[in-house]
């Protein structure tokens, strides 16, 4: 059987896709430190090493394409650390394709293997061969091999405890049928372990035991025993398409050794992450997300109880229950956070490529990668915040003649950067480019019917300029060139809506753009004011909350039949909340609880009958019959068993504007 | 001179496979057993150059048989058989003293050299 195995793979994939993506992150960034230092033997090695195990590991699932797109890689970076062929700005840039083009077939692949057709891409395969030139590119280096390489405590400790005894490196290559081909490296580790001790596996022993190899792996192996008996050894282990064995001598390995010495010295030298993890089915970490959920409630219900007991032993052990289940729920939501970095990682080259492709000058920065985000936001939000990167470069940026005309420096500046915000992360796109013409934007809304004339003459230039998120304008081609953004725009607004985040625009003709991305950190539970109208409890996450206040209904003023409040010299309009929700009106006390909500710049105070207190809530889905329904997010358990409707304050207040 | 075999495993259509496979290429094929006891009691009978162990098997497993087979004959040459996906019961069957593996479904060219070279060693 070619390209694949026989046994069922689907539970290997998620694992596959992420272990292909860290590779492909790595060649991406790897390639582009070969830039800066061509004859980074290191860098190269890094590279060679990655290229390699994607060919063995996509082959292994059948994913033929990206497997022999990574091997035409592997040939043209063998060419480079074996300096045969020098690394040019050319080369790089087919290799930075090359990946992108690897990225996508994961993608895809990942998405749904089943149906997933192979593309050959040989645009990109004559690429690299016109790279590699005249050299016959039929002739392929024979096998790819594990780089072996001692490091200086290796050899070091080599020096001291081989007082006998000969030092040989043994290269293996498996025929390409092999079965059980970790057994068989074990078989081969076995047979020489007995003729000496084996100092160093490459790949590691582990990596072995789990098939993380392609064809080929190696070994330094310390033995008295003549390379002779070393090769008769081998050539009597079956399935060995061919070996190599070498005697090593110090001076070598300490010319290595040294070389790297100097390369330590040198900026922009990697110093690989290196983090002990494990990964973990996501669905294990969401059921005890809502375990953890429960178990919140069924604490806040206990703190409910407490309120009506006198035994003080009861209370502290309690409170410890309350703290222990605040961490608890801490450390796995910790769980579901992965550093924004995994998102960032792709830009550097995309933002190289990209600035190369449209003739523009672009440095970029980066900021705050650490930042933490729950693992399915980020996954959701690669896409629009590519596409805002791009249209940053594309439509933002100026050229070069022209930023020169108008007396900015040649090369532009994009800045992305990310950080926290209570419990929102924020992440925001700016460019030092054109900037977006309000006014052609306004006429733009105007002339598609989004809003008439009167209404443009009264809306801020700042609520103009989030036009351009309108599907109404956005999705215009022409928008683009007039103002400098707009295609697809109003996609990154859903992805970002249903991610329940915000996005705003911000921007200055001739000097910048700046687009804000807000998302909250989880979306899976949510601090929150419960409160209680006409017998149904209402949950309003705390983030929107501005205060709660106690008023008399005269302070109340009604405007055009709308109740406004004057506080502290602003008005803010004041809507029973059941009126919202449902339209019914409703008769009104004489004292009034109010909670003073802001969402997109907003307020509005919301009349509830009572005020309950605040906790942590977990988002449950809605039956269908409420999921339209405007201005409620979700559904809670209380602790009594009761449902409360989580109010999502961004709709209320479109409902609040749209009725007001 | 030909070398004598003695296959092991329990499905009697493996047998005739690695049977056929065997013949074809000059072995001689003395004798067939359908679990580990058969395997032990038929090792002390024929005595023969090389036994191929299929690892699951009733009454007696493949492990079982070649720890047994090997305290009667430190130099019993083995050779075990396994499916895809047994990885850790192969070598634990290795370190119980088999010489090699070999996979199903068998290739031919993959069961001769090794067989051979198990020989040959």
């Amino acid at each position: 059987m070619q390209g694949g195995v026989d046994v069922d793979l689907s539970e290997y994939q998620a694992m596959f896709t992420a272990e292909a993506t860290e590779y492909l992150n790595a060649l991406g960034d790897y390639l582009l430190l070969l830039e800066k230092n061509p004859h980074d033997q290191e860098v190269l090695a890094e590279l060679f090493r990655a290229a390699h195990s994607l060919k063995g590991m996509s082959a292994t699932v059948g994913l033929e394409d990206l497997s022999s797109l990574a091997h035409e890689m592997e040939t043209l970076l063998d060419q480079f650390r074996k300096q045969t062929l020098s690394v040019s700005s050319q080369a790089i840039t087919v290799l930075l394709q090359a990946v992108e083009a690897m990225e996508n077939m994961l993608d895809k692949f990942s998405k749904d293997p089943s149906s997933y057709k192979p593309d050959p891409r040989r645009d990109l395969t004559d690429k690299i061969h016109a790279v590699i030139g005249d050299g016959d590119t039929a002739v392929y280096p024979d096998e790819e091999m594990p780089d072996v390489r001692l490091a200086q405590w290796e050899v070091e400790l080599l020096q001291k405890t081989v007082t006998d005894g000969t030092i040989y490196r043994v290269d293996v290559h498996l025929v390409d049928n092999v079965r059980m081909k970790s057994v068989r490296a074990y078989t081969v580790h076995r047979a020489l372990g007995e003729l000496g001790e084996i100092v160093k596996s490459f790949p590691p022993v582990e990596d072995i035991e789990e098939e993380r190899f392609g064809h080929s792996f190696g070994l330094v192996l310390v033995s008295s025993h003549p390379q002779e008996k070393v090769e008769h050894t081998l050539a009597g282990i079956p399935d060995l398409a061919s070996f190599r064995v070498e005697i090593l001598n110090f001076d070598q390995m300490e010319d290595d050794s040294q070389s790297d010495n100097t390369k330590d010295a040198s900026p922009d030298k990697v110093i690989p992450k290196v983090r002990d993890f494990i990964r973990v089915d996501t669905q294990r970490i969401d059921a005890l997300v809502n375990l953890t959920g429960e178990l919140t409630i069924t604490r806040n219900n206990i703190m409910e109880l407490l309120d009506q007991t006198k035994d003080s032993d009861l209370v502290e052990a309690v409170r410890r229950l309350d703290r222990l289940t605040t961490d608890l729920y801490r450390g796995i939501m910790k769980l579901r956070m992965v550093p924004i970095r995994e998102l960032f990682d792709r830009f550097p080259r995309m933002v190289r490529n990209f600035s190369i492709e449209h003739n523009k000058d672009v440095q970029l920065e980066m900021l705050g990668e650490d930042t933490e985000l729950d693992r399915s936001i980020v996954n959701h939000l690669a896409d629009p915040l590519v596409h805002l990167v791009r249209n940053a470069i594309d439509h933002g940026v100026e050229s070069v003649d022209e930023r020169v005309k108008k007396g900015k420096p040649s090369q532009a500046k994009v800045t992305l950067s990310a950080y926290q915000e209570g419990s929102y992360v924020v992440i925001e796109v700016k460019d030092d480019g054109a900037g977006i013409d309000v006014n052609r934007v306004r006429e733009k809304a105007i002339s598609n019917g989004l809003i008439t004339k009167q209404q443009a003459q009264s809306l801020s230039e700042e609520d103009i300029v989030q036009y351009v998120f309108h599907a109404g304008l956005s999705t215009k081609k022409e928008v683009t060139d007039i103002s400098g953004r707009g295609v697809g725009m109003d996609v990154v607004k859903k992805a970002v809506d249903s991610m329940k985040g915000s996005v705003y625009i911000d921007t200055r003709k001739d000097e910048y753009t700046q687009i804000t991305i807000r998302l909250p950190l989880t979306l899976s539970i949510t601090q929150a004011l419960l409160v209680k109208e006409k017998d149904i409890h209402y949950a309003i996450p705390v983030d929107v909350v501005i205060e709660n206040l106690r008023l008399r209904s005269k302070d109340i003023k009604q405007v055009y039949g709308q109740g406004m409040l004057n506080l502290r010299g602003e008005v803010i309009p004041i809507i029973p909340l059941q009126e919202l929700l449902t339209g019914e009106k409703r008769d009104e006390g004489a004292v009034l609880s109010v909670v003073i909500v802001e969402a997109n710049r907003q307020k509005l105070g919301l009349v509830v009958d009572q005020l309950l207190g605040q906790l942590e809530v977990v988002t449950k889905s809605l039956p269908r019959e409420l999921l339209h329904h405007e201005g409620v997010a979700g559904a809670t358990v209380l602790g009594s068993g009761e449902v409360a409707l989580i109010i999502d304050v961004n709709n209320l207040l479109h409902t609040g504007r749209g009725r007001g | 001179m030909a070398k004598n075999v003695l296959i092991v495993d329990d499905t009697a259509f493996m047998r005739m496979m690695l049977k056929k496979i065997l013949s074809q290429n000059g072995f001689n094929v003395v004798g067939e057993a359908g679990n580990g006891i058969e395997a032990i009691e038929l090792y002390q009978e024929l005595e023969p150059d090389i036994v191929t162990m299929d690892i699951t098997m009733p009454k007696m497993d493949g492990i079982t048989a070649i720890t047994k087979i090997r305290e009667q004959d430190p130099n019993a040459l083995i050779i075990v058989c396994s499916a895809m996906g047994q990885k850790q019961m192969v070598i634990q069957a290795l370190s119980s003293g088999a010489k090699d593996f070999i996979v199903k479904p068998f290739e031919e060219e993959r069961v001769i050299e090794a067989l051979g070279k198990a020989l040959e060693g």
